[in-house]
């Protein structure tokens, strides 16, 4: 496999007040082109951390990240992000806030070029006839379409997606996971997604990713998830490994909760050199 | 449990303990006016825990306020035992998703308030023993002092338990209970209501977005179609035994089986809203 996105020995620290911690640390992974590939761990193990420094909006203490054979130094146009809020602007229609991005990274375009991308991968999340509206007149689900179709949009190299249905009920959540899953297949392209939700992990990804709880969180175990593509819910569902895979990723979660925390305070102490709070 | 199978109620064996017949609710101006609910049939044996599965902005709470007696319906009627339902009163238990407890008061103080309100004939120390007690139903011995912003969301939803369970209801009504709380807690206190449920033999109808939630706890599962006009649909029943634990649910294949076919069930609702996606 030749490596599309590669994260090696890749480490943060953050500052605090009582000393330095290592909060990831030795994080090595790498997708192939096309790759579908879900962080999941606890909620603050640093899953978030790691999507946030190959996104280029975190400082990368140790380690590297490299796309497409070149190094990430900064955020840029070539990788698009999903945050969990979509912070759309209030002000601007759902065609205007996608047309920001749109405008900056096809610049060279005609006016009414840039106005198709923006309206069709809005159509292409089901908000085809809500173009016009802004956010205060939108669901907090059809915000998300919104932020999803932003990213889509730059035909980015990359989609990095940080717990992007973590705010929504979880039925919205599951027809959200089938508008992505429906645009990501049409041009497949390679994805790195932070999720703390098993069952969306498992109908999204090729590999699972599961991190151990921070400090000094890395990734404990990758799990393969076969089931065949294009993926429908129900056939999913039925797969006859897929109750298994589900035991194995809460099973995994269920041992990093357990772990002690006198452990994981030792060990942040040995992180810092000695220095003991 | 002792539940009473609809197949009774219908029989006429037993009256349900809260029935809704044909009811609609709608909000808003003539003219702009949006139905959010219509043609709402319901019934919840005694002894029976029901959960009312939907998408948010559906109705659920819409619903369950005309449940609980606090909002009139435009159309139909409320039934309790087989009569028309009284004003709203302690003989239905309502938790808020928002908690609503008084922020000046301890948890303690919280819960006594409804103590009082219940038991004025009892003495000082006789309610203070009451309360006690119904903290530690909820495991929130450690915490009797502290105020609500003293507590986690988990903690907060576990003295407004305590304080619907203090009206000694015969009828919990649960709006998204563990809708607020992150994914660990709400495993847990999903873990607790279960044992609660088990124990106080009530009659419960818990609404909720969350379908793991609806098979560990309930007896019934409705569907409610999304709105406008949602209404609900046939019923799933949950014939596992309790008490579910999740890790064994994960390896059941009438689990599986009943998953499945809710989750798939809601998905189809949800294709056929107007001015959705199309697939």
């Amino acid at each position: 496999m030749s490596a599309y996105l590669e994260l090696f020995a890749l480490a943060k620290d953050f500052d605090g007040p009582q000393g330095r911690t290592r909060v990831v640390e030795g994080f090595d992974i790498a997708l192939a082109r096309g790759e579908f590939v879900c962080l999941l761990g606890h909620s603050g193990c640093g899953k978030s951390t790691v999507l946030s420094m190959v996104a280029g909006l975190t400082g990368i203490s140790s380690g590297g990240v490299v796309l497409d054979g070149r190094e990430i130094d900064g955020p840029g146009p070539d990788r698009g992000v999903v945050f969990q809020s979509p912070s759309l602007l209030p002000w601007l229609t759902a065609l205007a806030n996608v047309r920001l991005g749109v405008d900056r990274v096809f610049a060279d375009r005609s006016e009414a070029e840039r106005r198709a991308i923006a309206a069709e991968t809005l159509e292409r999340v089901g908000l085809g006839d809500a173009l016009d509206r802004r956010p205060d007149e939108l669901s907090q689900g059809e915000c998300q379409r919104v932020g999803i179709a932003r990213a889509f949009a730059l035909a980015p190299k990359l989609l990095l997606l940080d717990e992007p249905f973590g705010m929504l009920d979880s039925l919205t959540r599951m027809e959200l996971q089938e508008v992505l899953l429906e645009l990501w297949s049409h041009d497949r392209k390679t994805a790195l997604m932070v999720t703390h939700d098993v069952d969306e992990a498992l109908y999204l990804s090729d590999r699972i990713a599961l991190m151990t709880k921070g400090p000094k969180a890395r990734i404990g175990e990758i799990v393969e998830v076969g089931f065949p593509r294009p993926r429908e819910r129900s056939a999913v569902l039925e797969h006859p490994d897929y109750y298994q895979l589900r035991e194995r990723l809460l099973d995994f979660l269920e041992e990093q909760d357990a772990r002690p925390e006198a452990e994981l305070v030792s060990d942040a102490v040995t992180g810092l050199g000695g220095v003991a709070a | 449990m002792t539940s009473v199978r609809p197949e009774e109620i219908r029989s006429g064996a037993r009256p349900a303990a809260l029935a809704l017949r044909g009811v609609a609710k709608g909000f808003g101006p003539r003219g702009r006016r949006s139905e959010v609910l219509a043609g709402v049939e319901f019934e919840l044996a005694p002894g029976e825990c029901v959960a009312v599965l939907g998408f948010s902005g559906s109705g659920k709470t819409t619903l369950l306020s005309i449940l609980a007696g606090l909002l009139p319906p435009d159309a139909g009627s409320v039934e309790m035992d087989g009569a028309p339902a009284p004003p709203a009163g302690p003989e239905r238990g309502v938790v808020f998703q928002s908690y609503a407890l008084l922020p000046w008061l301890t948890v303690a103080g919280n819960v006594q308030l409804a103590v009082d309100a219940v038991h004025p004939e009892l003495g000082r120390r006789a309610r203070r023993a009451r309360t006690l007690e119904l903290v530690r139903v909820v495991g929130l011995e450690a915490a009797l002092e502290k105020r609500p912003r003293e507590l986690s969301g988990g903690m907060r939803q576990r003295v407004a338990v305590a304080r619907a369970l203090a009206l000694e209801p015969r009828i919990l009504l649960l709006d998204e209970p563990l809708g607020a709380v992150d994914a660990l807690t709400r495993s847990s206190l999903q873990a607790e209501f279960a044992r609660l449920f088990e124990r106080s033999h009530k009659s419960v109808v818990l609404v909720t977005n969350d379908v793991d939630e609806a098979i560990l706890l309930a007896d019934r599962i409705v569907p409610l179609t999304p709105g406008p006009r949602a209404t609900l649909g046939a019923s799933f029943r949950v014939a596992l035994a309790r008490p579910r634990d999740r890790t064994w649910l994960n390896r059941d294949p009438a689990f599986k089986k009943l998953r499945n076919e809710i989750t798939t069930h809601l998905l189809e609702l949800s294709a056929r809203r107007p001015g959705r996606a199309r697939r």
